[in-house]
């Protein structure tokens, strides 16, 4: 799925609108235009890495943008981000349909499109888009409440993925194609927080200083630690001497 | 009927539910037998929070009843590869003072799922009870190695029907027995489950399990082997659901409708399957558990994300049962007793002061003509 939404996002663009406009109509997302001076959004002619560099300078982003863009950057779903103000209007408003996520000054507000599809494959790389950020933000502003919104019908999907997020302050708002925010769950149905508040982190990041003194956000997922073959082996011998195989 | 105890509940059916607010153990107490002067006693599942046998709630509680023979299990069943239900119960088999003639587990494809939980537990990458799934894992089956050497003490559960005990109640003169029959996993949902472990595993086989579905197994596939007891004891017919959901409830009154010349799930108790959750309601099961007798339904909560039961699921559940009972409310819960089931309520509920432990749980008391004499709290102060 993943590789799907990459490939209509970086070709046609009118077929990325059209893709777009299904699953995300424009009235949903009014409530953004409050929020201009923080939005970035996608654009297929920036490269991330020059996008990161410039968001850390822009004193209107905080760490916590920083990292949900990144976040965003990092799990292949969005190609690159640029400023809202170095687009016109019509184009702004485009591509605001894309947007993936939000942040706003003090909370955080995620938001997440849900795959489109029920497809076991889908839930993954939701999955793991959302446990990314959920690090993320879990590192850099752990006083954070994650908004996740959905559609009810997305919601069962959902629930897998926010079960996960122990730890994290977590609303849940729905709202359906009439009204946005037409209904708030009972948050106490999701949170895990209460129980367990240690989050592990497999992402490293850091800031880098450069000889000409700037400064660059680098943020690198930790490999996965595969157990080696020796490993493996002493693990099926133990397994085999317990089982009397 | 019983002509020889001065105590009139030795000669009763006794199951003993304990759930806290997370996890759950049944020790099922069956009548004393004149005879062999002791009663004969079974486990199944078991939970504790904690590590330490001197903190395991299940421990105490069979320790508590030393005197009546409560250490020397008949057999201890482990229904599913579940925290809820396993944590603990390796230490119980493990410890001094206990002996298990029997350990009965779900057929599945142990090395498979014990390379799962152990690769999943020593992988750096790994988070929360990861490492501790595998201690416990590591700890049942070095308690049960003995076990496995022998068939007739091992038994894999997989057969609908499949008969696991039979002992006969040697006070009642019409000789009444009390046989123990598995109703699930069914060989499909068996062969399930044994597709989906596979899938636990990165396609290039580097053997090591991977987060999401270690997490999706912990989740949804664990279910699929969910063992569901039906106790006969005389008349009275106990049903012990585990956490069987809907899938397995359909495969059980699927096989019942097969055979049809006896109804395995009308039954005077019920140990509502999966904490009461909605997953595992399904109509027809539950019309059949209620169609003439049901006494009680008893339901242990589940409180780590989701909190359950839901009231609505009790409302429903009183529709086809006498009484509904939950091991963590205090008092009577059709009055609306308030359930034991913030993190708080559960710690203080299995709390160790000195020589005693708090318990939380209930006690149903049945006789072998399916009468339940008492449903009551178990004492809160055990002394072991």
């Amino acid at each position: 799925m993943t590789n799907k939404i990459n490939d209509i996002l970086d070709t046609d663009p009118r077929k990325r609108l059209r893709f777009v406009d299904r699953i995300l109509p424009e009235k949903r997302y009014k409530a953004f235009s409050s929020l201009e001076k923080c939005s970035y959004v996608l654009s297929p002619s920036r490269s991330p890495e020059s996008l990161l560099a410039e968001s850390w300078a822009d004193p209107h982003v905080t760490a916590a943008h920083k990292a949900i863009m990144r976040a965003c950057i990092y799990s292949n779903l969005i190609s690159s981000v640029r400023r809202a103000d170095e687009m016109s209007k019509p184009e702004v408003n485009a591509q605001r349909r894309t947007l993936t996520h939000h942040g706003s000054l003090g909370n955080i507000c995620v938001y997440i499109q849900a795959p489109p599809a029920q497809s076991e494959e889908c839930s993954r790389s939701f999955a793991e888009l959302f446990e990314k950020m959920r690090l993320l933000v879990a590192r850099l502003h752990p006083s954070a409440t994650i908004t996740i919104r959905s559609k009810p019908e997305k919601l069962d999907q959902m629930k897998g993925v926010i079960r996960e997020m122990r730890g994290t302050k977590i609303n849940v708002s729905l709202f359906n194609n009439e009204d946005e925010y037409s209904l708030t769950l009972d948050r106490a149905v999701f949170d895990e927080g209460k129980v367990r508040t240690r989050p592990d982190e497999p992402f490293e990041f850091w800031v880098e200083r450069f000889s000409d003194g700037s400064e660059r956000p680098v943020v690198r997922p930790l490999p996965r630690r595969e157990l080696t073959p020796e490993e493996l082996r002493q693990i099926d011998q133990e397994i085999a001497e317990l089982l009397d195989e | 009927m019983n002509k020889e105890h001065t105590d009139p509940e030795d000669a009763l059916f006794q199951i003993h539910v304990l759930g806290a607010g997370f996890g759950e153990s049944i020790i099922l107490q069956m009548p004393h037998e004149t005879v062999r002067g002791k009663f004969r006693w079974g486990l199944v599942d078991c939970y504790s929070a904690s590590e330490d046998p001197q903190r395991n709630p299940t421990l105490w509680f069979l320790k508590s009843r030393k005197r009546k023979g409560a250490l020397s299990l008949d057999f201890a069943c482990l229904t599913h590869p579940h925290e809820d239900h396993l944590y603990g119960l390796g230490k119980v088999i493990a410890a001094e003072e206990t002996s298990v003639e029997e350990f009965w587990r779900s057929d599945f494809d142990e090395p498979r799922l014990s390379r799962l939980f152990v690769t999943l537990g020593r992988s750096d990458s790994v988070e929360r009870d990861y490492p501790r799934l595998e201690r416990e894992w590591m700890s049942l089956l070095t308690a049960t190695k003995e076990l496995r050497r022998n068939q007739n003490r091992y038994k894999r559960l997989g057969d609908f029907r499949a008969s696991l005990y039979s002992r006969k109640v040697d006070w009642i003169d019409s000789g009444v027995h009390i046989s123990i029959a598995s109703l699930s996993p069914s060989s499909a949902l068996r062969d399930k489950h044994a597709e989906q472990v596979a899938r636990c595993f990165d396609e290039d086989d580097s053997g090591t399990a991977t987060r999401f579905y270690a997490d999706r197994y912990s989740r949804t596939i664990a279910n699929l082997l969910s063992v569901v007891l039906s106790i006969s004891f005389g008349e009275t017919r106990i049903i012990l659901g585990a956490d069987a959901e809907r899938e397995s409830w359909i495969h059980i009154v699927n096989d019942e409708q097969r055979i049809r010349n006896e109804s395995y799930l009308d039954c005077h108790v019920l140990k509502v399957s999966h904490h009461g959750s909605r997953n595992a309601f399904h109509e027809e099961a539950w019309k059949q558990h209620g169609r003439n007798k049901l006494g009680v339904a008893i339901v242990t909560p589940y409180n780590r994300g989701f909190k359950l039961p839901k009231k609505e699921m009790l409302n429903k559940f009183s529709r086809f049962s006498k009484q509904v009972e939950v091991t963590s409310a205090v008092g009577d819960t059709r009055r609306g007793a308030k359930l034991c089931q913030s993190t708080f309520l559960q710690l203080r509920a299995n709390s160790v002061s000195g020589s005693t432990m708090s318990i939380a749980g209930k006690t149903i008391a049945i006789d072998h003509q399916g009468n339940i004499v008492c449903v009551r709290d178990i004492d809160h102060s055990q002394v072991a």
